[in-house]
């Protein structure tokens, strides 16, 4: 989630540490942070929360608390205010919940005789620097509440209304919503969907997008403000039938408490009627329907409990001070801590979860290492494991490369859903897939400075027979041969007690180029005195940055010279190379043989 | 040309490198199937039905063979993490009628329906790490990774923890490297969540434990300078060729 820096300072009477100070402290002790963007002198923090605190941090309010907490030395202060009193609004709202599995509460509110108008620019700001788009004061006022609070929220235009009643009900199969910001795109509903609705149609799909019908637009005098709960996993699988995702869809995915509405309903109605109240406003009653309110969540957890996991000795006092800083009320018996979770920490649940606040909050980094010695473990060796390391082991010293392929292939025994049609099949031998691979190193050989014929491969591997086996195929000169691996490591009496970890040397890898390679085959007859480091030099030399490698590959010995053939093989990192190219190089080099008054065969 | 000796897959060769010094720590390497039940992939592992990571995208679903009656079919999916290996273990364990401690590691090869670019591949590899015992702590972990770190990248490598989630650890831990003078993160870890372990048969209360998970490809990516995830499962030998 983007984070505003001002915005976050404006929770705060103390300066905020310097942003990328900010960023850091962020990091380690609550969430991954993506970069900081300057927006027209703000900067912006792109925060990833993690899924267990999207409940209550995709907001501004929730990073606030975050960093009041790891800070430990700021408050933070009421920024909602508003102080006017406003007459009495007579129209009654109704709000009727008829799927209160899906919709767990409504608070709905009217105010009427309202000024649509422009946004005052300490909003536009914030708004702008996030990424949001200013529309109007009422709209926006619902965009920042939402993003500086975490609950998302809707504003209707309560004359567009059949009447003053808001249902909330499931969406009729066939029926159809014309969303903001479309003309004429019907999206089409089922009776899986829930719909925000007056009595003749929907005007949203619920915790999903606003419909047009009741959209708030420049004309717009009396609204009807939304704050809802709605269920995340039928939210979810709307947000997928229906293709629309949006900020709000977001939020109710990831679940909030319905505790949190009377708060935002209250700030969000002080903000409006700041940012677009007239002297004849008149404010309605909150209508709040919440057929079953939640349990306020208490978890204890034991001082004993919280060392062992954390590899801590903390004091009853080193807890406490974290609990404040988190701003939890608890109770202390004799080193049991009952703590009444904040009603927006739906993440808090097990004694674990609290050792973790602490943990984060005292600093990974502060936590000792200690040694694995003290857990004491006979461990046995696993057949598998050992039985592979053998046979590779065996086939490598064989002169035999080790090589993986694809387990998805286009044909086989198992099938898996998969949307490429190629891949949606496991495959049933290795050979099929060795095949391709082999045939392609072959041609690749001089390149790796030997023959086709000396191309020797191997792959261990998973196949579905369509039992799950593990196998291994072996590449060579008399073709592929397949069996299972247990079958070759006893036809070649191994068995998995010889392994050892082998190290090898790599330290470094080069790409390679994705041109074709040509190759020059140079022989020439030497004195015996001439070495065959000599040549190479002048192939190296005169390859003029295109030889990528040069391999002997015969020597003759007659009287007192020596034949040397070489392999010269041209390849460029950045073009196919023609042999316009080419045939100048091998003839400075057939020259420089020349010259040296060596005979080129 | 032909009396040297082949080159060993760069993937076996991390497999064998991370083994070794876990072996030598006195662990014990475990293994399980690539294709597995949802139970052991999933819901032993705390990650209940309606979690995201079960959705389509990110999982290969296994199509139930069509000779089965409907309610015989199992809902087999291919593994999307070695973790299924722990919840494999522990429940032998229990069967056996044995106790912690104990200490694990399960290489092999993982599967994530994702769409594929030079880091991201729908096969891969990973290790996963189990250490449950009486005590077990964040301290530990931090040992265990920190030992194998340095001997993985050299005794001036500096590795930090932040917070992190997963659903089957609780707390739950990003672990970072600064390497090249640069912070990357390299593995997520933390401490079991007690429902892994009561799911298995082991008291929650008495044992505690920590786990992590690495990729083998990025280890050898970063290790080695290799530029992209899909050239390991090629079957193409220039990768060896040009792994010097």
């Amino acid at each position: 989630m983007k984070i505003s820096y001002n915005w976050l300072q404006s929770y705060f009477e103390k300066p905020l540490p310097p942003v990328t100070e900010l960023d850091s402290i962020i990091a380690l002790h609550s969430f991954e942070t993506e970069g900081i963007e300057n927006v027209d002198g703000d900067n912006v923090i792109d925060i990833d929360v993690l899924p267990n605190r999207a409940h209550d941090c995709l907001s501004h309010m929730g990073i606030a608390k975050e960093v009041s907490a790891l800070l430990g030395d700021r408050e933070i202060i009421e920024r909602y205010k508003h102080d006017k009193e406003y007459p009495k609004s007579e129209i009654n709202l109704d709000v009727d919940i008829q799927n209160t599995e899906k919709c767990r509460r409504y608070m709905g509110r009217v105010i009427e005789n309202i000024k649509i108008g422009e946004t005052p620019d300490w909003i536009k700001n914030f708004l702008t620097a996030v990424g949001q788009q200013s529309i109007n004061n009422v709209v926006d006022a619902t965009n920042f509440v939402m993003l500086d609070l975490g609950n998302p929220i809707h504003a209707f235009d309560l004359d567009k209304l059949s009447g003053p009643k808001i249902i909330i009900r499931n969406a009729e199969t066939g029926e159809g919503i014309t969303t903001l910001g479309q003309k004429a795109d019907q999206v089409e509903l089922d009776d899986s969907m829930l719909v925000i609705a007056d009595e003749t149609d929907p005007l949203a799909i619920a915790g999903i997008k606003g419909g047009n019908k009741a959209e708030v637009d420049s004309n717009t005098t009396n609204i009807v403000l939304e704050v809802a709960n709605f269920e995340p996993i039928s939210t979810r699988e709307t947000r997928k039938k229906t293709g629309i995702a949006t900020d709000s869809s977001k939020r109710f995915e990831n679940e909030l408490s319905p505790e949190i509405m009377p708060d935002i309903m209250e700030r969000l109605t002080l903000l409006i009627l700041e940012i677009a109240g007239t002297d004849n406003t008149k404010l309605g009653n909150i209508v709040d329907v919440y057929p079953t309110p939640t349990e306020p969540a208490i978890v204890s957890v034991e001082l004993s409990h919280i060392n062992t996991i954390l590899g801590l000795e903390l004091k009853t006092a080193d807890v406490t001070y974290i609990f404040d800083r988190l701003n939890f009320t608890y109770t202390e018996t004799d080193g049991r801590f009952s703590v009444s979770i904040p009603t927006e920490r739906l993440d808090l649940r097990i004694p674990q979860d609290l050792i973790e606040e602490i943990g984060r909050v005292y600093g990974y980094e502060n936590i000792p290492t200690q040694s694995l010695t003290d857990i004491p473990f006979t461990p046995a060796v696993s057949g598998k494991f050992a039985l592979a390391m053998s046979v590779r082991q065996k086939l490598l010293a064989d002169g035999y490369n080790e090589v993986m392929t694809y387990t998805f292939t286009d044909h086989g025994k198992t099938q898996v859903k998969y949307s490429a049609d190629d891949k949606n099949f496991l495959r049933a031998n290795l050979t099929d897939g060795l095949t391709v691979a082999f045939d392609k190193n072959k041609k690749n050989a001089p390149l790796f400075g030997t023959g086709p014929k000396d191309t020797k491969m191997f792959e261990i591997g998973t196949v579905w027979t369509p039992t799950e086996q593990l196998h291994i195929a072996i590449a060579d000169a008399k073709g592929i041969q397949e069996t299972t691996l247990e079958k070759y490591a006893t036809d070649n009496n191994l068995t998995g007690a010889d392994y050892n970890f082998n190290q090898t040397t790599t330290t470094t890898f080069t790409p390679w180029s994705p041109y074709p390679f040509t190759t020059r085959d140079i022989s020439v007859w030497v004195p015996s005195d001439v070495t065959p480091e000599s040549l190479e030099a002048i192939y190296g030399e005169l390859g003029e940055g295109l030889l990528v490698r040069m391999d002997q590959v015969d020597k003759y010995e007659k009287d007192d010279r020596v034949s040397y053939a070489y392999r010269l093989v041209f390849q460029s990192m950045d073009r196919t190379l023609t042999d316009d190219e080419i045939t100048p190089i091998t003839d400075a080099i057939y020259k420089k043989l020349t010259d040296n008054g060596w005979e080129v065969r | 040309m032909n009396d040297q000796s082949g080159k060993i897959h760069p993937i076996s060769d991390i497999i064998n490198q991370v083994s070794e010094i876990f072996v030598d720590l006195g662990f014990e390497i475990a293994d399980g199937p690539e294709m597995e039940d949802q139970w052991h992939n999933f819901d032993a592992l705390n990650i209940p039905a309606n979690h995201p990571a079960r959705d389509m995208q990110d999982t290969f679903f296994v199509k139930p063979d069509s000779d089965t009656a409907p309610d015989q079919r199992e809902d087999k999916v291919m593994r999307t993490h070695t973790s299924n290996v722990q919840v494999r273990f522990m429940e032998k364990l229990r069967d056996a009628g044995q106790t912690p401690p104990f200490k694990i590691i399960a290489p092999g090869k993982v599967f994530r329906n994702e769409a594929t670019d030079a880091t991201h591949e729908v096969q891969f590899h990973q290790i996963e790490g189990l250490v449950v015992g009486e005590g077990v702590s964040i301290g530990h972990l931090k040992g265990a990774l920190e030992h194998f770190l340095k001997k993985m990248f050299g005794n001036d490598v500096e590795m930090r923890l932040r917070p992190g989630f997963f659903p089957f650890v609780e707390p739950g831990v990003e672990v970072d490297l600064k390497f090249n003078g640069k912070w990357l993160e390299l593995l997520g870890a933390g401490m079991v969540h007690p429902n892994v372990l009561e799911n298995v048969g082991i008291d929650s209360k008495k044992y505690s434990g920590f786990a992590f998970g690495v990729g083998i490809d990025r280890l050898a990516m970063m290790k080695w300078g290799i530029n992209d995830i899909r050239l390991f499962y090629q079957g193409d030998l220039r990768l060896h060729n040009n792994l010097k």
